[in-house]
């Protein structure tokens, strides 16, 4: 968090033309890093999650008017990015020409071969069990065990209920659990 | 919950994966640039005339006149089937027992038949 970064201040600058875009600035310099590696997380790639993340901060520039202050500044930029995401991977999915029956096989091999995943050995096998999740479910888990993130934001982020999003960590965390055991 | 400590102690919660040198220290600029103008928020005040206010309404009522046309004509259009026939009747009414005699011997039908025709025309 950059020292000068005030978000009530942020706010009632954005409301005016003339300290709008110097207001947005600001925003992308506190979120920039933390909404970047939520988007990683899901999309795995560099270039791909810096795509992403420009298009987040792009349509979140086009509707900044729109923003009420109902809900956080971060939260709505999360539902953004997290969007962003889900259209990015069901799009992949859908001209994807690997098996039907192994989708994640693809971004695995992807991942082994990338020059930005340092990760050992066991890190690499929670990436695996990770991919094999469906992608809420995956989103979830990520927010949780990464980002620590408290269920209530979450689910302002996601729009599902509270008790559905322990639920949906619960099984998440099972199935790591059982694919761990029978990898390693 | 035990299954995520089992899960934290095998894989641990580090970031595994990295970016390019500097990459976060030029990304505000990148997108900064890329950002779609804005365009200047203005308020036309809009000049209201007696026609925009009256056309509704008057699209309306032609409407509603034409419908009414339409029904007035479907209906003399069958009210004028019926009177054609008038004349038709009338010519029925003109043929004399004599003619029909006539047709009777011509067609060679016994009364029988005849009386079966009948019926089954009425």
């Amino acid at each position: 968090m950059t020292p000068s970064y005030n978000e009530k201040e942020v706010l009632a600058l954005l409301q005016q033309e003339s300290t709008q875009k110097d207001a947005f600035s600001r925003i992308v310099a506190q979120y920039s890093e933390q909404l970047y590696w939520q988007i990683r997380r899901m999309v795995l790639s560099h270039e791909d999650a810096n795509d992403l993340l420009q298009n987040t901060f792009i349509k979140a520039w086009t509707n900044i008017d729109y923003f009420r202050a109902e809900s956080k500044l971060s939260t709505w930029l999360y539902r953004i990015a997290l969007n962003e995401c889900l259209t990015f991977l069901n799009k992949q999915r859908a001209s994807s020409f690997v098996s039907i029956d192994e989708p994640e096989a693809d971004a695995i091999t992807k991942l082994e071969g990338d020059s930005y995943f340092s990760g050992d050995e066991a890190q690499l096998l929670l990436q695996k069990a990770l991919v094999a999740l469906p992608e809420k479910q995956r989103m979830v888990f990520n927010l949780k065990y990464y980002q620590e993130m408290k269920y209530e934001e979450m689910s302002d982020v996601l729009g599902t209920s509270v008790g559905a999003l322990k639920a949906s960590y619960h099984h998440a965390v099972k199935k790591i659990e059982v694919f761990l055991k029978d990898s390693l | 919950m035990k299954e995520e400590d089992e899960i934290l102690r095998k894989c641990g919660n580090g970031n595994p994966f990295t970016v390019p040198e500097g990459y976060f220290d030029h990304f505000r600029e990148n997108v900064m640039q890329q950002l779609p103008e804005k365009e200047a928020r203005t308020f036309k005040k809009q000049h209201i005339t007696v026609w925009s206010r009256v056309k509704p309404w008057f699209y309306m009522t032609a409407v509603f006149a034409g419908m009414l046309m339409g029904v007035h004509f479907m209906l003399n259009l069958s009210s004028s089937d019926q009177s054609s026939t008038a004349p038709m009747r009338a010519e029925k009414e003109m043929i004399t027992d004599q003619e029909v005699e006539t047709m009777m011997d011509h067609s060679m039908m016994d009364d029988y038949s005849l009386y079966e025709c009948l019926t089954e025309a009425e």
